[in-house]
């Protein structure tokens, strides 16, 4: 199935449409979160909140879009210790290089967010400081695949660490309840009872949706690039022999 | 809320440039394969 979908994107019309679906869902999600979402109000005071809270939108889909890409880093290192087969080496590659792009995002939005509600573009509390440690273990991870020349070798010591390094994911995500009273707000208290106006929860959805899309598109096209540059250095070294 | 829409602007931007940059990877690589066979 996968495979059926990567060699579909060397089709220019299949690219084309789902470049375009990303965009329009880029452009209104956009739209959704600075134009129509409505004003939240401060639990403590009852006073609209600063439109820095809009950042909610970006901040939230960008921390669950990195959590699924190191998961996928996760599972490809798994399966390629196991198999041995090198597509799933690829899967984990390619799912880091995004992992930590969206990472920063989240990190970036969120020091935005904390500049107007603490007053400090950054503070070592639990939340920040496992998020921060789980971007500099995935870059750490890309720095280990530069470093290795042999593709066995490379595949072999990036699952381990892509393992290893998974571990520090459920301590993002559960930093709140594992340190109990930090400064980091627990946004969403539960799927059932999101704790906002259904508004604002559907332009969150939404933004989720689009981040969501957007990974994929760029995930299944990265992962095409690399398998074609792989098939073109076969074939290069195919006809060097002969 | 200007800086915040600039701010929110420029990174889904680079989002989609990044997205541009690999599309135009794919269509090379997928020509030059196609070329090389």
């Amino acid at each position: 199935m996968i495979a059926k979908i990567l060699k579909l994107l060397d089709n220019v019309q299949f690219r084309l449409f789902m470049v375009g679906g990303c965009t329009f869902m880029i452009i209104s999600a956009l739209y959704m979160a600075l134009l129509w979402s409505p004003n939240a109000m401060m639990a403590s005071t009852g006073l609209p909140e600063p439109p820095t809270f809009r950042i909610i939108h970006f901040h939230v889909p960008s921390a669950i879009t990195t959590y699924v890409a190191y998961l996928i880093v996760f599972v490809g290192s798994v399966l390629y210790l196991w198999k041995k087969d090198m597509r799933y080496d690829r899967w984990a590659a390619v799912a880091c290089e995004l992992g930590v792009l969206f990472n920063s995002m989240m990190l970036m939005t969120g020091m935005i967010w904390g500049r107007q509600r603490w007053g400090a573009w950054w503070i070592w509390e639990p939340r920040l400081t496992t998020a921060f440690i789980l971007m500099l273990i995935f870059t750490g991870y890309l720095v280990l695949r530069s470093m290795i020349e042999n593709d066995v070798t490379r595949a072999r010591f990036a699952a381990v660490f892509g393992i290893i390094g998974f571990i520090d994911v459920p301590i993002v995500r559960y930093s709140i309840k594992i340190w109990g009273n930090i400064m980091h707000p627990q946004v969403i208290k539960s799927v059932a009872n999101p704790g906002m106006p259904p508004d604002m929860i559907l332009t969150l959805r939404y933004s989720g949706l689009a981040f969501g899309a957007t990974f994929v598109t760029i995930y299944l096209m990265r992962l095409r690039a690399e398998i074609l540059a792989a098939d073109i250095k076969k074939l290069r070294a195919a006809k060097n022999e002969h | 809320m200007t800086y915040l829409f600039a701010g929110y602007t420029v990174i889904w931007a680079g989002l989609f440039a990044y997205l541009i940059y690999v599309d135009r990877k794919v269509a090379r690589l997928a020509k030059e394969l196609k070329s090389l066979k």
